[in-house]
C-alpha cells in the first residue's frame, strides 16, 4: 500500500476507469514527493544552502559527534594540578560554547540556531516576529503557512515561483518538476493516455534518475514507469512544481458541436432525431464527464499534495491556470467546475491563451498548443520542503 | 686414583672433541656438491684413450690416411654440437637411446677391430675413411656431451624422485592436480606423471608444463570427491630420506611447494573471490575447511584449499596489472606474441566467470570483466588489512568484505552497466591500497566526495543519455545514504543505559563506520566503471 493514494479523494468513491486515471497520477505524485524528500537530505533547495547541507550531511555521517566537546574532554588530565585543571576546564567550556555555535546540537541539527532571515524568509510579518529560528518555521502554526497568500503566481509574466526562501524558492532548480498527463476519450469515457509520449515528467536529472529508480524498485511504480517519459526540465520551470492535464485537441474539435447540441436540447425539452443520427454516425463522447473528471483529479492532486512527504505544511495546489488555443467553448465548460472545487481563490485562477506564454515554457507544458487547438490545465503545486529532509 | 680420574677426564674431552670433528667432517662431506659429471668425463676419456691409443695402433685402423684438416673440422663441429645438446641427451631418452645404440655399434666395431674380427685393410678406401670420420665425429660428439651440463644433483634428484617418491605417493593414494596457465584444472595419475629435468632452465617439467603448475592432492572419495592439498604428506615423505637425497631433490620440492602456494592464490582469485566472496571474511581455518564445487573432466569435485600463507601485496610487480593475470602468467615462459595470446586466454577465463555470475549482463562483458578485477583487488586489500589490523579496524574490514560481496553478487539484477562501447576501467591493487587507507582513516570525507562525484555524473548531460546508468547511480546514492543515516541515528539515552550489550558505543560507532565504508566501496566500484580511477580524487 506504499503508493496507495490518500487525501481528499477516496478511491472507493471513484468508479471505473476514472479511478485508475486518478490513481496513476496520484501514485506518481506520491513517488515524486517521496523521492524529493529523500534527496532533500543530501541536496539543498537553494544554492546558498550548499554549505549548510554539506555540514549537515557530514554531521549525520559522523554520527552527530560534537568535535569541540570531544576535544574538551580529551584535554582534561586528572593528574595535573587542580589549578591547571580549573583553568583548562574554563578554556574548554569556552571552546565548547564556541563549538556549539559552529557545530550542532545532537539530534537537533543547527536549524534552531540560525534565523529565518538567513534562509531567505521574506514573509511580510518576518520583521515583527523577532528573532525567529528556522526550526520554528517548521511548526504547523508558523508563518510559512500564510506565505502563499501574500505572493501570487503570474503565468503571463512567467513568474511561476514568487518565493525566495530556502523552503519554497527552490532556486537551485533541483526539485522543480512538470508532470504532464494527457486525457482522451475511450468509448464514452475519458481516460488517461497510457503512452510515454502523453505522460511526461520533466525535472532535473537528479530527480528523474532517483524517481526512475524508486518506481522500478516497487511493484506499483514498475507498472507505472512504462507509461512515463522522463525529460530534463527547461531551466525556466526548474523551480516550479506543476501538474499539467492536457486535453487532446482533435477530439474536442470533432465532437464539440454535437455534444453541445445534445446537452442543450434536453434542457429546452426538445428532441431531435437528426442529432441522434449524427451521434450514432460519429464517435460517441460523453463530454459532460470531462469537467467532472478534471475536477476530481484537481481535488485528488490537491489532497495528495497537501499531505505530501516533503513537508506537512504544504498548501496543496497554489494556483490553477487554463491555457488554451482557440478553445474558448471548452474552457467555458471546464472553468466553472474547476472554480467550484474551491481549491484556489479567484485571484489564483487564471485563463491564458497559449500565444501569451513564452514558447519555451509552452513547449514544456504542452508543445502542441502553439500549433494546434487544445486545452491544458496547469495545477501549480506548493513547492514547500522541509530543510534537511528527514533530520527534522 | 686422582691421576686415573684426570686421565679419564682428558680422554673423555678428547673423545668429545674428536667426535665433534668427525661430525663436522661428515657434515662437510654431506654438504659437498659432488659433481658426478666429472667422474663420467674421466671414465669416458680413459676408456677412449685405452681403446683407441692402446689397441688400434697395431692394425690398419680406420684413421689411417685420413685428411687431418677435414677430420679436425668435423670433429670440432661434432664437439660443439654435442656440447649444446648435452642437457637434452642426458635427460631425454628419446634422444639418448638412439645415440646409445649408435655408440654401441661403434663399440662393437672397434672391439672387433681390436681382436682383428674385421679385416679393415680389404675395405675400399672410401668406406674406411668414412668409418674413420664417423668414429671421430662420434667421439667428438661424446666429448661435447660430457663437457656440457650433462648431469647434476637435480638430474639425479629427478631420477630419485621418479623411482622413490612417486611410488610412495601412489601407495598413499596421492595424485597430482594440474592448474595450467589457462586456468584449466585436471587430475593427473601418478602413472602419467613423468617429470623431466631441464638443466639449462633449472626446471622440472611434466608433459611440457613446469612442475610448479602441479600440486599433490588427496582425493577423499567417501566425502564427495573432496580435494585436499597433499603437500604436507610429500614433505613428510621427503623428511624420511637421507640428506644427500633430499639435497638432490631440493629443486623438486621447492617447485612443489611453490605450486601449492600458487594453487592457494589461484583458488582465491579464480574460485573463492568470484563465487564465494563473503567467505573471505572468515578466519583462515574456516576457509581452509570450506569446499567449493568444481568440474574436472566431467566430474564434480569439492575443492578445499587454504589461503596463501601471507597476502603480501607489497610486491609492485602485480600492482598495475590484474592479479589473476599475474599469477597465471608468471609461470609461462613465453615470447611477447605468446604472452599476448596467453593474456587473451586469461581474459577468456574472466569472461567465463562473469558470464556465469552475471548472465543478465552478458552483453556487457568488458564492463563485468573490469568490475570483477576491481572487486578482486578490493577484496584482497581488505583481507590483507583484516589480517594485519586489530580491534575496530579489523572488524570494519571484515564487515566490509561481507557487504561488498553481497553488493557484487547483486550486480546481475541491476539490469544495466556502462556499455562496452564506452571506455571502461578497473581499479589496480595500488589504487585500492591507497583508497582503502584513506577510507578507513576518513570515511565521512571520502563518502561525501564520492557522493558529489556521482551526483555530478547524474546531473551531467541530458537525461536521455544513459538513462539506466543514471538511474542505477541514483539508486546507489539513495541506498548508501539511507543506510548511513539509519545507522547514524541516535538511540534514546534510556535505551542505551538499559542495553545489556557491553561496549555498546563501540558497536554503534562500528556500525555507522561500516555503513559508510560499504557505501564507499559500492560507489568506488561504480565510479570505476564510468571514470578513469586516476581521475577519481578522494
Amino acid at each position: 500500500m506504499e503508493n496507495a493514494p490518500d487525501g481528499i479523494t477516496n478511491p472507493q468513491s471513484r468508479r471505473g476507469s476514472n479511478m485508475s486515471n486518478i490513481d496513476l497520477i496520484l501514485s506518481n505524485l506520491t513517488s515524486i514527493s517521496r523521492v524529493m524528500k529523500n534527496l532533500s537530505i543530501r541536496f539543498p533547495q537553494d544554492d546558498a544552502a550548499d554549505e549548510y547541507m554539506n555540514s549537515q550531511f557530514k554531521y549525520s555521517l559522523d554520527g552527530g559527534k560534537n568535535h569541540s566537546y570531544a576535544k574538551s574532554n580529551r584535554g582534561l588530565n586528572l593528574h595535573e594540578s587542580v589549578e591547571e585543571d580549573y583553568h583548562k576546564a574554563q578554556l574548554d567550556a569556552s571552546e565548547l560554547k564556541e563549538g556549539l555555535t559552529n557545530d550542532y546540537l545532537p539530534r537537533e541539527s543547527h536549524l534552531s540556531i540560525i534565523s529565518a532571515t538567513e534562509v531567505g524568509c521574506h514573509h511580510p510579518e518576518i520583521s515583527f516576529s523577532g528573532n525567529l529560528s528556522v526550526i520554528s518555521l517548521h511548526n504547523s502554526e508558523s508563518i510559512c503557512n500564510t506565505c502563499t497568500s501574500h505572493f501570487k503566481i503570474d503565468f503571463l509574466k512567467g513568474d511561476f515561483n514568487p518565493f525566495r526562501c530556502w523552503r519554497r524558492g527552490n532556486r537551485a532548480g533541483r526539485f522543480g518538476f512538470v508532470y504532464r498527463a494527457s486525457l482522451r476519450t475511450h468509448g464514452d469515457k475519458w481516460t488517461l493516455q497510457k503512452t510515454p509520449d502523453m505522460n511526461r515528467i520533466s525535472s532535473s536529472n537528479l530527480v528523474l534518475a532517483s524517481l526512475r529508480y524508486y518506481l522500478s524498485a516497487n511493484k506499483t511504480g514498475l507498472r507505472n514507469v512504462k507509461y512515463i517519459k522522463f525529460k530534463k526540465i527547461d531551466h525556466r520551470l526548474a523551480n516550479t512544481m506543476m501538474v499539467v492535464l492536457k486535453i487532446s485537441s482533435h477530439v474536442i474539435v470533432e465532437n464539440d458541436e454535437v455534444d453541445e447540441l445534445k446537452h442543450l436540447l434536453p434542457s429546452q425539452l426538445m428532441v431531435s432525431s437528426h442529432v441522434d443520427m449524427l451521434g450514432k454516425g460519429s464517435k460517441k463522447i460523453n463530454f459532460v464527464k470531462l469537467p467532472e473528471l478534471l475536477s476530481e483529479i484537481a481535488k485528488g492532486v490537491n489532497g495528495k499534495w497537501t499531505n505530501n512527504s516533503m513537508s506537512n505544511q504544504s498548501n496543496g495546489i497554489l494556483s490553477i491556470c487554463i491555457i488554451h488555443n482557440k478553445q474558448e467553448d471548452l474552457v467555458k465548460h471546464i472553468e466553472p467546475v474547476l472554480r467550484q472545487t474551491n481549491i484556489v481563490n479567484d485571484s489564483n485562477f487564471s485563463i491564458v491563451e497559449s500565444h501569451n506564454i513564452s514558447s519555451n515554457v509552452l513547449e514544456e507544458i504542452d508543445g502542441n498548443l502553439a500549433k494546434k487547438e487544445g486545452v491544458s490545465i496547469c495545477l501549480i503545486l506548493d513547492p514547500i520542503m522541509d530543510i534537511g529532509g528527514d533530520y527534522n | 686414583m686422582g691421576r686415573v680420574r684426570v686421565l679419564l677426564q682428558k680422554i673423555s674431552e678428547y673423545s668429545i672433541m674428536i667426535i665433534e670433528k668427525c661430525k663436522k667432517f661428515s657434515d662437510w662431506v654431506t654438504s659437498f656438491d659432488l659433481n658426478v659429471v666429472w667422474l663420467n668425463r674421466v671414465f669416458l676419456l680413459l676408456l677412449v684413450t685405452y681403446i683407441l691409443g692402446g689397441l688400434t695402433n697395431s692394425i690398419i685402423g680406420p684413421f689411417d690416411g685420413l685428411d687431418v684438416a677435414s677430420a679436425l673440422t668435423f670433429s670440432f663441429i661434432s664437439l660443439i654440437a654435442g656440447h649444446l645438446v648435452s642437457g637434452i641427451v642426458a635427460n631425454d631418452s628419446r634422444t639418448s637411446i638412439p645415440l646409445f645404440l649408435v655408440t654401441l655399434i661403434f663399440y662393437g666395431l672397434f672391439i672387433l677391430l681390436t681382436v682383428r674380427g674385421i679385416e679393415l685393410h680389404i675395405w675400399p678406401e672410401v668406406y674406411r675413411q668414412l668409418l674413420g670420420h664417423l668414429s671421430i665425429c662420434l667421439l667428438a660428439f661424446w666429448c661435447g656431451i660430457i663437457s656440457g651440463n650433462m648431469k647434476s644433483p637435480p638430474w639425479m634428484g629427478n631420477l630419485l624422485f621418479k623411482q622413490h617418491i612417486l611410488p610412495v605417493l601412489k601407495s598413499r593414494g596421492i595424485k597430482f592436480m594440474h592448474w595450467n596457465s589457462d586456468g584449466v584444472l585436471s587430475i593427473v595419475e601418478i602413472e602419467d606423471f613423468h617429470p623431466i629435468w631441464f638443466e639449462d632452465e633449472d626446471m622440472v617439467k611434466v608433459n611440457g608444463s613446469q612442475l610448479d603448475e602441479y600440486s599433490p592432492v588427496q582425493i577423499d572419495e567417501k566425502n564427495g570427491l573432496l580435494i585436499n592439498p597433499g603437500i604436507k604428506q610429500v614433505l613428510q615423505i621427503m623428511s624420511t630420506f637421507p640428506p644427500l637425497w633430499t639435497t638432490s631433490m631440493k629443486r623438486h620440492f621447492e617447485l612443489l611447494e611453490a605450486g601449492s602456494e600458487r594453487f592457494s592464490w589461484l583458488n582465491l582469485l579464480q574460485l573463492l573471490i568470484p563465487y564465494k566472496p563473503s567467505s573471505l571474511a572468515q578466519d583462515r581455518y574456516s576457509i581452509a575447511t570450506n569446499a567449493i564445487g568444481i568440474d574436472i573432466e566431467g566430474l564434480r569435485y569439492r575443492f578445499s584449499w587454504p589461503l596463501p600463507d601471507g597476502l603480501n601485496l607489497s610486491d609492485t610487480n602485480h600492482h598495475s596489472k590484474p592479479i589473476l593475470h599475474y599469477f597465471l602468467e608468471t609461470n609461462s615462459n613465453l615470447s611477447i606474441i605468446g604472452r599476448d595470446n596467453k593474456t587473451q586466454d586469461i581474459i577468456d577465463i574472466e569472461k567465463d566467470i562473469t558470464n556465469s555470475l552475471f548472465p543478465r549482463l552478458s552483453s556487457k562483458q568488458k564492463s563485468t570483466t573490469f568490475l570483477l578485477r576491481s572487486f578482486t583487488h578490493l577484496l584482497l586489500v581488505l583481507r590483507q588489512e583484516m589480517d594485519i589490523s586489530k580491534g575496530s579496524r579489523k572488524e570494519q574490514c571484515r564487515r566490509s568484505i561481507i557487504d561488498v560481496s553481497q553488493y557484487f553478487q547483486s550486480f546481475d539484477f541491476m539490469g544495466d552497466l556502462p556499455g562496452d562501447n564506452q571506455q571502461a576501467f578497473f581499479v589496480s591493487m595500488e589504487k585500492w591500497i591507497m583508497w582503502v587507507e584513506q577510507s578507513l582513516s576518513q570515511p565521512a570525507t571520502v563518502f561525501l566526495r564520492l557522493h558529489d562525484i556521482l551526483s555530478e555524473e547524474i546531473n551531467s548531460g541530458h537525461f536521455d543519455e544513459n538513462t539506466s546508468i543514471k538511474q542505477i547511480l541514483a539508486g546507489l546514492l539513495m541506498n548508501c545514504t539511507n543506510l548511513v543515516i539509519e545507522n547514524a541515528a541516535f538511540r534514546p539515552k534510556d535505551r542505551i543505559e538499559n542495553d545489556i550489550i557491553a561496549n555498546f558505543s563501540t558497536e554503534v560507532g562500528n556500525k555507522r563506520t561500516v555503513s559508510m565504508l560499504s557505501g564507499i566501496w559500492r560507489m568506488l566500484l561504480m565510479a570505476s566503471l564510468i571514470r578513469n580511477p586516476e581521475e577519481v580524487v578522494i
